[in-house]
């Protein structure tokens, strides 16, 4: 019969606990594969809590952020450990909580096998998981809000991988300064969106390493070509009379709204690895003795 | 007069290697110079019509000066003084962390004296010992550090065999990110340190192990650019074997440290241990491996090799900042002669495997290339080559994120006869190339599982005439070039004609050469656009150790209704002229 008294009770409290505090969730769906970065980043989640309780009665609630990522099978990925999770309060009207308090690891604990693929990697494997949060009391063991999930999927972005001309490759001067196909992979996953590629083709001067020709000179060619991954350039060179002349090229992914594509190289170039190609005029093929590929 | 900072240095560095030079001269002293310096001038101009359309883009800076200082002071035997600078009046970084400085024209000296555009070095060098000075590009291993630009200090010393290496200075200036056009990303200062400790002898062995690290100061700038303050570090052990016989082995094998945003608390257990005093940790610290493998044989009729390298998803290196890790790339590679020497093979095989730790996104590459040159007689010389490249990856048919699944393959063949004969008057070299590029791009856009294939297919031909006459001393040559490239519902055609000459002039102390070229294209079913283009280049070898050379080039295209059917883009049109005029003196 107390039990009764008590769950009944647990019931009332909880029912005006709904009542007083409402949750809005917005989680990307394709959040960045580096999870050990999303507390420092503002496009994983947003959780607005608007806090409805009546001015004077007891406006600002003390409550602990509860969240969980769990796998396809149901698995739990990681939690917050309730127990050393900081106090959030809750003012009365609108809270806008980011990443920054629901992902940081002094508290949101990663589990097992997915801890040291993390620790490893900063990812968990690529796969379909499921975001869950809902705010508790204070002491934890009451739930303030009703838990809102979300699906998302995982998966490294791979930035184009330059095909053509082929890394180290010579082509003839002849047809270079008239004709050079560049070709790459697309971006994997493949986008649902357009996806944008710009085509940077720099010239690597006397003196200058490939590296120093890409970070310091204007390019040659510098051109966005949307959701296709060839170009055929004409380079309106002459290239015949002059010695061997080489080139760094690389391509940098961007969305439909020219945001770039990072993918998971930190630098936050979304630039491909670079590759370099030489022009080589028809008396420096003949010694060479041989001519690559590359038309 | 306005104040001109490089040409002073570049003025006060001539003279300076100058009177060196001259007293080596008149006194014979145990001074000797090698190597070279000049100054170089480019301008670039643009017209369009119509003018105000944006068409067409600048693909050079207007003006630029270049200055090249790279002579080698030998004292003696054993001192050397090598100077490696060379730099630019205007920045002109459109990638990388000076990215923007380009647009904006402007830079601070520190940003001067850091930007990659321009080095700074000196290496001065006693026997075995080399002090480091100014910007460095060290390349230590494949697994360390080897891509990146660091102006600072160091030394790289060989006593005996062993191999003692230390190097630290700044990789990247502070620069502001700013939102207003020209915009610029902006970067952290990033500070990087190296060593190696190993020992080597040459033709047998090298073990070594390698430390590179690098580091943001996130106080460094007041508006924070978009990437996150990172701290790095990797160690790595490499090691080289030669036996006898031409057989080899060397593998080297790594681990990193990274911590991807240092702004981030900095959390008790369960995350990865820090390697403190060198670099602490926090949850987005991560720590992964590398390894490199390859044996084989090389002698001089023929080689047989096979290298593996294997990239951790969380192995990140400051020293290669483009590097994409997670892959698993394995290549076998021969080379032989045959047939007396008038063979010659090239061949390789590999995979490589992308998000190798992901099954989803997982993309393998495969990659085949082989050339085969055969010189039948003294008239005929035949190269053949094919190229074979594959691309796939699974894809997701999940009801809630589905990606295609892609398959690409892509096989090029080419075949290039030469003809070479010779008159009482003349030589000649007829040359004919062809190439087929078939390239397949599938994919399936789950959950419909229809595949889209799109065939992209590319013929290009292309014939070469060079003659040379015994008893003349001009030098043409002529070219014809025809390329065809089809996609379903499109086509791209060109046409390209060019001739060469080169004159000797003045008792060969001028060489003038130049080039024409035309060319017609056309893009599926618009109008034709024509282009042509004519350059002139003038060698003139004012001393024996001074060489003049000027040269001018001209570009103009002419649309057809490719941009547009009506005015003012119709027949839009532009002229783009470039001119180059640069001394260098070389010493020996």
């Amino acid at each position: 019969m107390k039990n009764s008294i008590f769950f009944f009770f647990l019931f009332i409290c909880t029912l005006q606990s709904f009542a007083q505090i409402t949750q809005t969730l917005v989680f990307n769906t394709r959040p960045p594969a580096a999870v050990n970065t999303w507390d420092g980043r503002n496009d994983v989640l947003t959780l607005i809590v608007n806090n409805t309780s009546i001015q004077g009665t007891a406006p600002t609630r003390s409550t602990k952020i509860n969240a969980k990522i769990t796998d396809a099978d149901g698995n739990i990925v990681g939690q917050t450990n309730k127990s050393i999770a900081p106090i959030k309060l809750i003012p009365n009207g609108s809270t806008t909580i980011r990443a920054a308090e629901v992902f940081d690891r002094n508290y949101f604990e990663y589990i097992g096998s997915y801890k040291n693929k993390i620790n490893q990697t900063g990812r968990i494997p690529s796969g379909n998981y499921t975001f869950t949060i809902q705010l508790d009391s204070s002491a934890g063991n009451l739930a303030l809000t009703q838990p809102i999930t979300r699906s998302f999927l995982l998966a490294p972005i791979q930035l184009p991988i330059l095909l053509i001309p082929v890394e180290g490759s010579s082509l003839p001067a002849e047809v270079a300064q008239s004709v050079i196909t560049f070709r790459w992979t697309p971006l994997v996953p493949r986008p649902k969106e357009n996806t944008k590629y710009r085509l940077q083709v720099f010239e690597v001067l006397e003196h200058q390493t490939p590296m120093q020709a890409l970070r310091g000179n204007q390019p040659l060619l510098d051109k966005t070509v949307s959701n296709i991954t060839q170009y055929i350039w004409n380079p309106q060179l002459i290239f015949k009379d002059s010695i061997p002349t080489k080139f760094i090229w690389t391509i940098q992914s961007m969305d439909i709204q020219n945001n770039i594509i990072v993918g998971e190289v930190p630098n936050g170039e979304g630039r491909s690895e670079a590759k370099t190609f030489m022009v080589v005029p028809a008396n420096a093929t003949e010694r060479l003795g041989k001519r690559n590929n590359g038309l | 007069m306005k104040s001109n900072p490089q040409l002073k240095l570049f003025l006060l560095l001539f003279l300076l290697s100058f009177q060196m030079n001259t007293g080596n001269a008149q006194t014979k002293s145990p001074v000797t110079i090698t190597g070279s310096m000049g100054v170089s001038y480019e301008h670039y101009g643009l017209s369009k019509n119509p003018s105000a359309s944006s068409f067409y883009t600048a693909r050079r800076p207007w003006n630029q000066v270049r200055f090249s200082f790279n002579p080698n002071f030998q004292f003696g035997k054993n001192f050397s003084l090598p100077f490696n600078m060379n730099f630019a009046t205007k920045p002109t970084n459109f990638a990388g962390p000076f990215s923007g400085l380009g647009t904006i024209g402007k830079q601070n000296f520190k940003q001067w004296i850091m930007n990659p555009a321009n080095n700074f070095a000196i290496n001065p060098k006693y026997k075995w010992a080399e002090l480091q000075l100014g910007t460095q590009y060290l390349n230590y291993s494949e697994l360390s550090t080897g891509d990146i630009g660091v102006f600072g200090a160091g030394f790289d010393v060989k006593p005996k065999t062993f191999l003692i290496k230390f190097f630290t200075g700044t990789s990247q200036q502070a620069i502001n990110q700013t939102f207003v056009a020209p915009t610029t990303p902006g970067a952290y200062k990033r500070t990087n340190w190296m060593a190696q400790l190993g020992k080597e002898q040459e033709g047998k062995y090298k073990v070594a192990f390698n430390m590179a690290k690098g580091r943001d100061f996130f106080s460094s700038v007041t508006t924070p650019p978009t990437p996150t303050p990172q701290d790095g570090m990797i160690f790595t052990f490499l090691t080289d074997i030669y036996f006898k016989k031409g057989v080899f082995f060397k593998t080297e094998l790594g681990k990193s440290l990274y911590t991807q945003n240092t702004r981030l608390p900095y959390p008790g257990s369960g995350t990865v241990k820090g390697f403190e005093p060198f670099i602490k940790s926090n949850g987005s610290t991560q720590s992964d491996y590398a390894a490199t493998l390859a044996f084989g044989k090389k002698i001089s009729k023929w080689e047989l090799g096979f290298k593996g390298r294997y990239l951790g998803a969380g192995y990140l290196s400051m020293g290669y900042p483009y590097q994409q890790s997670d892959k698993l790339d394995l290549t076998v590679n021969t080379k032989f002669n045959a047939w007396k020497d008038k063979m010659n093979v090239v061949a390789s095989v590999g995979n490589r495997t992308n998000d190798i730790s992901n099954a989803l996104t997982r993309a393998n590459q495969f990659i085949g290339n082989l050339n085969w040159f055969t010189q039948f007689n003294e008239h005929w010389s035949l190269n053949v080559n094919y190229n074979n490249f594959g691309f796939n990856t699974p894809g997701s048919n999940s009801l809630i994120n589905p990606f295609p699944s892609i398959k690409n393959v892509s096989n090029d063949v080419g075949f290039n006869p030469t003809y070479t004969w010779s008159t009482k008057k003349m030589s000649n070299i007829l040359t004919f190339s062809y190439n087929y590029s078939k390239y397949k791009e599938t994919y399936i856009p789950y959950p419909l599982l229809t595949p889209v294939t799109t065939n992209n297919n590319t013929h290009t031909a292309l014939l070469n005439y060079i003659p040379t006459f015994f008893n003349k001393k001009i030098s043409p040559d002529f070219s014809f070039l025809y390329f065809l490239n089809q996609i379903p519902g499109f086509k791209s055609q060109l046409i390209s004609l060019s001739a060469g000459l080169a004159v000797p002039l003045a008792k060969e102390k001028i060489n003038l050469r130049g080039q024409l070229q035309y060319m017609l294209s056309k893009n599926g079913i618009f109008t034709n656009n024509n282009n042509a283009i004519g350059s002139i280049t003038v060698d003139y070898k004012i001393h024996p150790k001074i060489n003049w050379n000027t040269s001018i080039s001209s570009n103009y295209f002419k649309y057809g209704n490719e941009l547009s059917s009506v005015a003012p883009l119709l027949g839009a049109n532009y002229l783009e002229t470039t001119i180059r005029t640069g001394i260098l003196y070389r010493w020996k």
